[in-house]
């Protein structure tokens, strides 16, 4: 772990003492992540391969919502 | 009471001066509750030429509390965080853009926890927030200050974000409503990013009509937010239904929390709603998915805060130095905990242990979600799993994130969301949360009308 936070620092371009770094309690905060672990789920739904420019152009007209909603993070990511 | 202030002003019965002078004493007068991080009141002048000659709007001349992450012209946003402590905007959020058209007042920049990460407004630099309801309980968060400006009579209405339920929970928290639209509903232009895909600027009122009225004026389409959508205004309209109370919800919150909502949504059956119990089964997945992506979109975001582009600047050797050391001097410890918690969940190794099964949970979410509401008009729960915490109470990161458990489904899922403020036989702060089906703000303040005429 120790190592993982020195990476995570300078990926972060923070610099931690070593007592911020137990403040961070940060082994206490990826296991509680790690509850996820335990969810099996896969998403049955295909939907239809959209390139940028067409999320873009219908993100405005298409009043869908599940539509807009699925399109939203492909966009911000 | 923002019609009641439109008619008195209309009516020539106070002037935006001297109302504007009631409520600066009112905050004067109440600078413990460190509600405010900026005080403005400008453009009386113009807001009471529009008034004279007859062309006021619904919020010329009326004071508006701002949450201090909500970009401000030639005004102080400092996201209550040491890095933008003098950091001014020459922009308007979209939301500022649209309320400056009505002459509205901003009265100030409310305290928030920095970067709007928290839900006690305790984390700010400039410090906490007192909750003048109750004032041994924290205010709740991240938008606490516009909260307890409401609560408090410092503001008649305000503006918050909400991320993970920072608009709903404080409102809860300090007895007011707490209105979170649906994703895209209001521009989020302006609004200085934390979790883009997940946050919202939201209202706190003191009334549903209230909430309405801000809402028609600051929601619509924008070219600066591609997510924004184009929508209708809403309204107060007679409405009936069907409504679920997904167990899983009560389950997770304290006994006498549970009772209280369970009590008032049985009493809407007099007013034709059907009550039913049902199920939402991946709730118990909600906060580590939430915080897998709100801290993986943080991180990516907060990446801005250089030292070079924006705020403050420590020295440095070199770039690299500048950088670091202004990062590291001048975020929190929570700020750099999110941060690094979204690079551990976006690296290599982790990215599908995390970020993708976090992903996963969104859509099993918005899928039981979707399905509950080809039964069901509006789903009903408490806002928050328990009471307000004790204003000193020492809560682990852990602890803390759990609170959160029953207001990140709706940013999870971008459903609207209004939680309605009562109270407990013990006197303390309940909020009652509707969702509802996408864009169905009107439906969700006409219930929350029915509460505040009836029952509270």
């Amino acid at each position: 772990m120790k190592n993982i936070l020195q990476q995570l620092s300078a990926l972060s371009a923070l610099k931690l003492s070593k007592s911020e770094i137990k403040d961070l309690s940060f082994s206490d905060i990826s296991s509680f992540a790690d509850n996820i672990n335990e969810f099996e789920y896969t998403d049955q739904s295909q939907t239809k391969a959209l390139s940028f420019s067409d999320l873009r152009a219908d993100i405005h007209t298409n009043t869908d919502f599940s539509f807009r909603i699925n399109a939203i993070p492909r966009i911000l990511s | 009471m923002i019609k009641a202030l439109r008619n008195a002003l209309d009516q020539r019965k106070i002037s935006v001066c001297e109302l504007c002078s009631e409520y600066k004493k009112s905050i004067e007068a109440n600078t413990s509750l460190n509600a405010f991080i900026t005080l403005d009141f400008s453009g009386i002048k113009q807001a009471q030429l529009l008034i004279d000659k007859n062309e006021a709007s619904m919020f010329t001349g009326i004071p508006v509390a701002v949450k201090d992450n909500i970009i401000t012209k030639g005004i102080k946003t400092t996201c209550a965080s040491k890095i933008l402590s003098d950091f001014i905007p020459d922009y308007d959020a979209y939301v500022i853009q649209a309320l400056k058209k009505q002459r509205y007042i901003l009265s100030g920049k409310t305290n928030m926890d920095e970067f709007a990460m928290g839900n006690t407004s305790r984390l700010s630099y400039f410090g906490p927030v007192k909750n003048p309801t109750h004032p041994t309980l924290v205010a709740g968060g991240s938008s606490g200050g516009s909260a307890a400006a409401v609560a408090a009579g410092l503001s008649p209405i305000a503006l918050g974000s909400d991320t993970g339920g920072s608009v709903r929970q404080p409102a809860a928290f300090c007895g007011c409503f707490g209105l979170k639209p649906t994703y895209g509903k209001i521009s989020r232009s302006g609004l200085t990013a934390f979790a883009s895909s997940l946050e919202q600027i939201g209202i706190i009122s003191s009334s549903s009509e209230d909430a309405l009225f801000m809402l028609n004026a600051i929601s619509g389409s924008d070219k600066n937010d591609m997510t924004s959508a184009v929508s209708s205004d809403c309204k107060i309209c007679d409405i009936k239904g069907k409504i679920g109370l997904p167990k899983e919800f009560f389950d997770f919150s304290d006994v006498e929390i549970a009772a209280v909502v369970e009590a008032m949504v049985k009493k809407l059956e007099k007013h034709g709603f059907t009550v039913e119990y049902c199920s939402i089964s991946s709730l118990k997945y909600a906060v580590s998915a939430y915080y897998i992506i709100s801290s993986a979109e943080a991180a990516s975001n907060l990446s801005r805060f250089d030292g070079i582009k924006y705020g403050s600047s420590e020295n440095g050797i070199d770039f690299y130095d500048i950088v670091t050391n202004t990062r590291s001097m001048d975020f929190s410890t929570e700020v750099k905990r999110r941060i690094m918690l979204g690079n551990y969940v976006l690296s290599g190794g982790f990215y599908e242990k995390y970020y993708l099964k976090a992903q996963n949970v969104q859509k099993k979410l918005k899928h039981e979600f979707s399905e509950l509401f080809k039964t069901y008009d509006f789903l009903i729960t408490p806002t928050a799993p328990s009471f307000p915490p004790k204003a000193n109470a020492e809560l682990s990161p852990a602890q803390s994130y759990n609170a959160d458990i029953l207001t990140v489904p709706a940013n999870l899922t971008g459903l609207p969301c209004l939680s309605v403020p009562c109270t407990a036989s013990s006197g303390l702060p309940v909020g009652i949360s509707i969702t509802g089906k996408p864009f169905s703000e009107s439906e969700l303040l006409s219930l929350g009308h029915i509460f505040e005429k009836r029952y509270i």
